[in-house]
């Protein structure tokens, strides 16, 4: 008002002039911002997206080669171990077998017996590291306890584990992609860590089931991690990765504040008990 | 009558006749059952008469026309930010300060001498209908990732606020410039005003396609959620 009063009519037409032009440019400069700016973070959000998509295919591709890993061990097991034992038996049965004395005929049957016992024992072998027995009668908890004593046992390294809330089993498809990490991580630590020990516990915080794995040896940190992961090699880690992912589970890598131990926590959403 | 007079006619034409650009384009859009559509059209086919019949009314009645155009534009710019907001909260204020302006309306209706235009009024709608238009661009970054120029109700928004930001000045300083000066300008401000009517009738034609769009993308998003059980 104070402008206004101050100017004369000439000077209210440039007001004017200047003010509707001002307006203009505000409003078009605001209009030309919205979009460019909207622009500018629906390119990032694209390129955040195909990141995604790039860590899917590299997870997926390290699924697909761990599957076939484990086919072509499986097909190596039968076609070498169990194949030539199988053999071996056929011949000790062969059809002369009838035209021989009896003496010959019992020891050629023990030795096939024989032979079939190993060979039953090697496909239960076979059986039990695609599944093992202790995880499916008696939970993860037996299972986890099994194979840190098998470990501790072989004296190479001290192996001990305690589960501390852990009276509700979680659904077995669970407990199968935690042993299965587990197994994945404690191999990583024999293979590379040199480590003297190996430490596992188990608990229940809020809504969230913390499984926890310490080491004194070599070790990785979450950004170590994060690499391999974005990486074509540690065909391992991405494959703990994709298991975690259908769990909707979450890994952590760190470094003890002591600087002596290294850390993995597993963490999982609680979800209700397993009858 | 000189060449000066000639395209402030034309322009005359232009702005009235852009009107009717908004039932024309409600006739061949597909989205006639949508509120906000139907409020354009109608509100096109108003202001049509209304603009064509401003000067045939009796000049008694000025002050009353002044009021009733402000009331009826306000009005559908407030109900293009109601319907486009989806938060209570901000609704409620919407309906706050409308009420406030049209209470504030009728006092200086009663209270004030007739000028050119109602420049007060005018100056305090285009204020409340810039501060629904913040919100609203807020509010679509805060709830939506897809690009604001593909929705209809952004060039609605841009309509007004060209129109509103362009002839801000003018409304404001006209009643304290000559009528000489204030002929010089007004047919100037034809030409925003014709801008948003076009972008308003672009706007309808829009719908059509952003409603089949939006309601396609919802049919073919599948069923993603990983069962494990």
């Amino acid at each position: 008002m104070f402008f206004l009063q101050a100017t004369n009519s000439s000077g209210i037409s440039t007001v004017l002039f200047i003010g509707t032009i001002g307006m203009l440019v505000l409003t078009v400069g605001l209009v030309l911002f919205i979009i460019f700016h909207q622009r500018k973070v629906s390119r990032y959000q694209r390129t955040l997206q195909k990141m995604e998509e790039e860590q899917q295919k590299i997870l997926l591709n390290a699924s697909i080669k761990l599957q076939e890993e484990e086919r072509q061990r499986l097909a190596a097991d039968l076609h070498d171990d169990a194949g030539p034992l199988l053999a071996t038996a056929r011949l000790y049965l062969n059809e002369n077998l009838v035209n021989q004395d009896k003496a010959t005929q019992l020891q050629s049957i023990f030795q096939a017996r024989q032979i079939i016992d190993d060979t039953i024992q090697l496909i239960r072998n076979i059986s039990h590291s695609l599944m093992p027995p202790t995880l499916k009668n008696f939970g993860l908890e037996s299972a986890v306890n099994d194979l840190f004593q098998k470990i501790s046992g072989s004296g190479t390294m001290n192996a001990s584990s305690r589960f501390h809330e852990y009276k509700d089993r979680l659904k077995p498809e669970k407990e199968l992609i935690i042993f299965r990490i587990v197994q994945e991580l404690v191999n990583n630590i024999l293979k590379h860590s040199s480590s003297s020990f190996i430490h596992l516990t188990q608990n229940i915080h809020g809504d969230k089931f913390y499984l926890r794995i310490h080491h004194d040896g070599r070790g990785l940190i979450q950004a170590d991690f994060d690499k391999l992961n974005k990486s074509n090699v540690g065909l391992g880690l991405k494959n703990i990765s994709s298991r975690l992912r259908v769990v909707q589970g979450n890994i952590f890598f760190e470094k003890d504040i002591s600087q002596t131990y290294y850390k993995v926590t597993i963490e999982l959403p609680r979800d209700e008990p397993y009858q | 009558m000189d060449k000066i007079q000639i395209i402030e006619k034309l322009f005359s034409y232009l702005l009235f006749y852009s009107y009717l650009l908004l039932p024309l384009f409600f006739i061949f859009s597909k989205s006639k059952r949508n509120s906000l559509v139907i409020c354009l059209a109608v509100y096109g086919i108003v202001f049509f008469f209304f603009l064509n019949f401003f000067y045939d009314i009796p000049r008694s009645f000025r002050k009353f026309q002044q009021f009733l155009y402000t009331v009826l534009e306000y009005s559908l710019f407030a109900y293009v930010f109601f319907i486009n907001l989806k938060s209570k909260k901000l609704r409620y204020l919407i309906i706050s300060l409308s009420l406030l302006f049209f209470a504030f309306l009728t006092v200086y209706f009663f209270t004030s001498h007739l000028g050119k235009v109602d420049s007060v009024p005018v100056g305090v709608e285009t204020i409340f209908v810039f501060i629904f238009a913040f919100v609203y661009f807020q509010q679509y970054f805060k709830h939506n990732q897809s690009y604001i120029y593909g929705n209809p109700n952004f060039w609605i928004v841009v309509g007004i606020l060209l129109y509103l930001g362009s002839t801000f000045f003018f409304n404001i300083l006209i009643n304290h410039i000559n009528q000489q000066q204030a002929d010089q300008y007004w047919h100037l401000t034809y030409i925003p005003e014709i801008i948003k009517n076009i972008l308003f009738s672009m706007a309808i034609l829009f719908y059509s396609s952003y409603h089949k769009e939006n309601q396609d993308t919802k049919k073919t998003i599948p069923y993603l959620d990983l069962d494990i059980n």
